[in-house]
């Protein structure tokens, strides 16, 4: 079950008002490589991972994104408080702020809404978790974006290097779980069965 | 006692160590020098929820002040109005 701690993981604290910065960042949380859909596509995968390392994996890993949908959201929020009509217009805001005000909505920075095709959960072990570590790298790749956009606003710049390691990170983890669940299987034909589906498919 | 914001900062810093940790400890279970250090965090981390709960209010749904009277819950700001470093 989920539990909610009252803080972030890591700290926000954003002094400028900026709603174009804030129209781009809206798309690690809404958009196709966003944190919403990294934790859904893992917390759906884990229950027919088979393998408890796995699983555990998934479930830690989809957690942790859920709380870094959080800290997008807390981002978005600070640059867009205080906002005037005239900065409302200057930062290409205006579509976003007639739809949601300045309301948190996931979407991507053209305003599509989330999309669940963006991610799979395949019921095969193999297929879930190179689905994952490709997941991981779009959105480091989208992290690496967001960075040279901003420059000028250290405040939102450690935050996004934060979040962007962490994806590095989960890269690591998810390319173990790959090898345990290859170490678990025919070592001549990794793709002999489907151990989420098939009986009797392991090590021979 | 520390004021809150160096309690939350505390609490963020031991909590993100035992995070990272367990992730580790997902794909590396029988390492046992990870899990030692991993426990060593979380009693760390017990100590700073135990000093904020006594001196603020919960940082989780326990309500460990057990105060009959007072709903601490709502009390301090959102995570998202920031405000400490």
């Amino acid at each position: 079950m989920f539990v909610y701690k009252k803080m972030l993981q890591f700290p926000v604290n954003i002094k400028e008002t900026n709603p174009a910065l804030a129209k781009m960042i809206i798309a690690q949380l809404g958009g196709p490589d966003g944190e919403l859909g990294a934790s859904q596509r893992y917390l759906n995968q884990r229950f027919s991972m088979p393998y408890k390392e796995v699983s555990g994996l998934l479930t830690d890993i989809g957690v942790e994104e859920l709380s870094h949908c959080e800290m997008i959201g807390t981002i978005v929020y600070q640059l867009t408080r205080n906002l005037t009509p005239e900065q409302i217009k200057a930062g290409g805001f205006d579509c976003y702020y007639i739809n949601h005000t300045t309301g948190i909505y996931p979407g991507d920075c053209n305003g599509s809404p989330f999309n669940a095709l963006a991610l799979q959960s395949k019921g095969d072990p193999i297929t879930d978790l190179f689905e994952d570590m490709a997941a991981e790298q779009k959105a480091r790749t989208t992290y690496d974006n967001i960075i040279r956009m901003c420059k000028d606003s250290p405040d939102v710049r450690n935050v996004i290097k934060f979040l962007r390691e962490r994806e590095i990170v989960h890269f690591q983890r998810f390319g173990e779980g790959l090898r345990i669940v290859q170490d678990n299987l025919n070592s001549k034909n990794f793709y002999i069965c489907n151990p989420s589906f098939d009986k009797n498919c392991g090590k021979q | 006692m520390d004021s809150r914001c160096e309690l939350i900062a505390k609490l963020r810093e031991t909590g993100f160590m035992m995070d990272d940790i367990r992730l580790y400890l997902d794909t590396h279970p029988n390492d046992v020098r990870a899990i030692k250090t991993y426990n060593e965090y979380a009693r760390l981390y017990k100590k700073y929820e135990h000093e904020y709960t006594t001196g603020f209010a919960g940082i989780g749904t326990c309500n460990e002040n057990n105060n009959d009277d007072i709903w601490m819950w709502n009390e301090y700001p959102m995570p998202w109005e920031g405000g400490c470093r």
